[in-house]
């Protein structure tokens, strides 16, 4: 019986990397050259957290916690060089989301309350990563050039997600957090 | 809570910190990370596909965007277009002015002796040959009847009437034409008039040629001193074929003028001789 849930939980952990790594990798791909270069918008948007705080919402907490990890280390492999924070700041943001999805219902109309919180834990961040790369800086000059289109960006081209990544988690055959 | 007191915890935590650590310190140091540049491999031809999607989204985007910027520049532009096209045309004026004044002055060196006036043909009679034709001068100007009238290939005319601003000129192959003139290689002096068949070919003849005259096809032809309308020296034509006479045992001359007179139209720059040291004739 302990085998047959120990292979059980094998193929769920594989199912789940099988679909979620190539969820990740194309929207770091999209984020770093896609939104990278439209040129009408004037921060890139982050939707990889967008896409993690949806497995956050859809999925378990230890699926949210190495998916941020896994999904920070990339975008900072793909996207900076220098001082990278994105798997610390992915991991708070997914857990701080995992403790709200814990408290409302999976749906689209919720789905903002999952968003901002998540945004502003990566704008802490970035602001962070700012001081430490660039040294003492104003903050209204960077709250209002970098933090504030983030977040914006972010929570615009977040929103779509929603519906992107619900059915990957019922491929990867999330358990929903109201089963026993 | 219990999540948090977890080994799985303790674990995701410990990750994500030695991967902020280890790429900060590596690139820090001056070190390749290895990790990073195999998923840039790996990325790049994604990566330039959402480059190229991301400039045609912002292409079609701009067309919107700046719509209202690009009119107004369309409209700057067509006004600008307008303003140079106008300057090409005064330059256009400008340069067949200098052309004309060239061509003056050209003249005026050569005959340094004559004073002219410029003048535009503003229409013209007859047929294919222009013969008779009207220029924008007239007595206001100075012009006066039998005054001479040359381009700057050669003789052209002379002035037949006058009026305020215009005034009629006759070719010199009308036959109400006739100029004393002479050869230059064989100094043949004779008389050039227009004739009614010639005149449909543009062409005039020189009479009064002594029988053993030295003259040739191809000679000059010049006006000469005697003549009381044209000065000396102005330039008639050339001599194209040589006849003898049936009755005056005379030779005759057909002589192809400098001028073309097929080829005269409203842009054609003549000069109206107004002075000049010598008089002249008419018939």
């Amino acid at each position: 019986m302990n085998a047959h849930r120990n292979r059980a939980q094998k193929r769920l952990v594989w199912r789940k990397i099988a679909v979620y790594a190539p969820l990740f990798f194309l929207l770091g791909v999209a984020q770093c050259s896609f939104f990278n270069n439209l040129s009408f918008i004037s921060a890139v948007p982050d939707v990889v957290l967008g896409a993690l705080t949806a497995v956050a919402m859809f999925d378990t907490q230890r699926t949210a916690a190495v998916c941020a990890v896994g999904a920070g280390a990339m975008i900072d492999a793909m996207g900076s060089s220098g001082i990278s924070l994105c798997p610390v700041a992915f991991l708070v943001a997914a857990l701080i989301c995992s403790e709200i999805s814990k408290k409302i219902l999976p749906s689209f109309l919720s789905w903002p309350l999952m968003l901002i919180p998540a945004a502003l834990t990566k704008s802490v961040f970035t602001l962070l990563n700012i001081y430490l790369m660039a040294g003492a800086q104003s903050f209204s000059v960077i709250l209002k050039t970098i933090l504030l289109p983030e977040l914006i960006f972010t929570l615009i081209f977040s929103l779509p997600l929603f519906f992107i990544v619900r059915p990957c988690a019922r491929l990867a055959q999330a358990r929903s957090k109201f089963k026993v | 809570m219990k999540f948090y007191r977890s080994k799985f915890f303790i674990i995701c935590v410990a990750a994500a910190l030695v991967l902020v650590l280890v790429p900060s310190a590596l690139s820090l140091f001056g070190y390749k990370d290895i990790v990073r540049g195999a998923l840039k491999t790996v990325a790049s031809p994604l990566e330039w596909c959402g480059a190229k999607m991301a400039d045609a989204v912002s292409g079609f985007v701009e067309v919107f965007a700046e719509y209202d910027e690009l009119k107004a520049e369309n409209e700057r532009l067509k006004e600008r277009l307008e303003e140079l096209e106008g300057e090409e045309h005064d330059n256009s004026v400008i340069r067949e002015e200098n052309e004309w004044l060239k061509t003056y002055l050209k003249i005026k060196q050569k005959h340094s002796e004559l004073t002219m006036i410029d003048a535009m043909i503003v229409s013209r009679e007859s047929g294919n040959y222009a013969t008779v034709l009207t220029l924008n001068r007239g007595s206001a100007n100075g012009v006066k009847v039998k005054m001479p009238v040359i381009t700057a290939d050669g003789v052209f005319g002379y002035v037949s009437e006058v009026g305020l601003d215009w005034c009629k000129v006759v070719s010199l192959v009308e036959t109400a034409s006739a100029v004393s003139a002479y050869t230059e290689r064989g100094n043949v002096v004779g008389a050039v008039e227009g004739d009614t068949l010639l005149r449909t070919e543009g062409t005039c003849r020189m009479i009064h040629i002594a029988a053993d005259a030295d003259i040739k096809v191809g000679d000059k032809v010049y006006t000469a001193a005697e003549g009381k309308i044209y000065p000396n020296g102005l330039l008639i034509g050339t001599v194209v074929s040589i006849e003898a006479d049936e009755y005056s045992k005379e030779l005759v001359a057909k002589i192809q003028p400098a001028v073309d007179f097929s080829d005269i139209n409203a842009t054609t720059q003549v000069m109206i001789i107004t002075g000049y040291a010598s008089g002249g004739e008419s018939k």
